[in-house]
């Protein structure tokens, strides 16, 4: 067999197993979602709590959890329950090992003096997990995260042109405790994107690591040219949060951003010198 | 005249405060999306959009994308089964869940040739939270599952 005809089969063989091409995320599935069922089971969690601090004899709103439509603890008064729009069958939700939870039913009357109006179903089955308030970026940004620390080496207001400058953060995680809906939250930020400007003109440099000080550098920059400049570090914080006394942490979509300025650096040009002493036997020297 | 850009019609539902004005304003902004990516026009998603919308925001931004990148897309209409919705906070809070089944799609350059095309169509179970604030109906979140191409 020659080595042509090796390459040509090669060449088929390379062209039968190419995968076939996933379909483009096109349309609706090419979409960020967000989480309809958490927004509204918090929603229903705020909205059942309001309904039962109103004294019962005055209340004109009233909500039950009830597992089945008809049955259910609202007693003989759910028989005559309007089911439409409810199925038994399709609404248990897969909650991830967690135990569903009914659905939510609801009856009016315009005042006390009068008497209620049917049932209705004002939510269908949720997860315990949905009843947890959530977290939104808008709420991430808005609590006091310090900005990250930044580090210059050589610790000095002078570095050297084209010897690397290096930079590092406090990568600490910042915790939180704060409330939300009336229930006391618990918050982490974490920083886990770092966006370094060295002020000269640069592209600014982005990573996922905080940097390291000498000797373990990973982010540095040499100076190319002779000037006075600031190091502006933009720090992007990831979240999550979790219900006090709960184990379950979600994940805040979005992320929080802090800025930190580092003090002027002069970039100065050294030249070479051949000198004869060191620096303790002749403090005068050059560059001493 | 391609189906996709032709807007879709302010439902005369949306005018009533009750179950049937929630899922028409859901249908209505699921409606406002293949045409947006077909015309780049955006004005009445996105006064539709809740701020804090993820879904909105993400279909805003690539809409806006496209349209700086000179494409737009053809066909994409949705066909609406089984639009229930629950009031779940009195006046103020709904959850409309529905199914719909998504018209293929071709995105097109500026010349008109096919860059990107989704052959198929695509069946979804939808949940969409649907808002009033003061006098006007916002979406407030959407999410979404993909039913198996059998189901379409």
């Amino acid at each position: 067999m020659t080595v042509t005809r090796i390459l040509v089969m090669l060449a088929l063989s390379m062209t039968v197993t190419i995968p076939p091409q996933p379909d483009p995320d096109l349309g609706f599935r090419g979409t960020t979602q967000g989480n309809v069922m958490q927004l509204t089971g918090a929603t229903a969690a705020g909205v059942l709590a309001a309904a039962e601090a109103v004294d019962p004899a005055v209340r004109l709103d009233e909500y039950r959890r009830a597992d089945l439509c008809g049955t259910g603890e609202g007693g003989s008064g759910f028989m005559n329950t309007d089911c439409s729009g409810y199925d038994n069958n399709s609404g248990q939700r897969d909650c991830a090992g967690e135990e569903p939870v009914p659905p939510v039913w609801h009856r009016h009357r315009n005042s006390a003096a009068e008497d209620w109006g049917p049932w209705s179903l004002s939510l269908g089955w949720t997860c315990p997990q949905n009843a947890v308030p959530v977290f939104s970026v808008t709420d991430l940004r808005r609590l006091p995260i310090a900005p990250s620390v930044l580090s210059v080496q050589p610790p000095r207001p002078q570095v050297l042109v084209n010897m690397p400058t290096i930079v590092f953060a406090d990568p600490a995680v910042q915790s939180f405790t704060t409330t939300l809906l009336g229930y006391p939250v618990e918050v982490e930020a974490t920083p886990t994107r770092f966006t370094w400007d060295f002020g000269d003109g640069s592209d600014p440099l982005v990573t996922t690591s905080p940097g390291h000080p000498y000797p373990d550098e990973d982010v540095a920059y040499p100076y190319p040219r002779p000037g006075t400049y600031t190091i502006t570090l933009t720090t992007d914080f990831t979240g999550r949060y979790r219900v006090g006394g709960t184990p379950t942490w979600f994940s805040v979509v979005g992320t929080a951003t802090t800025t930190t300025t580092s003090p002027p650096i002069e970039a100065i040009e050294v030249r070479s010198h051949l000198v004869a002493e060191d620096c303790i036997s002749n403090p005068d020297g050059p560059y001493c | 005249v391609d189906p996709a850009a032709v807007a879709p019609e302010r439902p005369a539902a949306m005018d009533t405060v009750d179950d049937a004005g929630a899922a028409a304003t859901a249908r209505y902004f699921l409606e406002l999306v293949p045409y947006a990516e077909a015309t780049g026009d955006t004005m009445d998603l996105s006064s539709l959009a809740h701020p804090d919308c993820i879904f909105c925001t993400s279909t805003l931004d690539g809409v806006a994308e496209a349209t700086a990148a000179g494409r737009h897309s053809t066909g994409g209409l949705p066909h609406f089964s089984a639009v229930n919705a629950l009031e779940v906070d009195p006046g103020a809070w709904w959850t409309v869940d529905l199914d719909l089944v998504q018209d293929p799609i071709q995105v097109l350059d500026q010349e008109g040739a096919v860059v990107d095309e989704l052959r198929d169509a695509l069946a979804y179970h939808m949940d969409v939270a649907v808002i009033r604030d003061g006098q006007s109906w916002l979406i407030r979140e959407v999410s979404f599952e993909v039913l198996s191409q059998d189901d379409a």
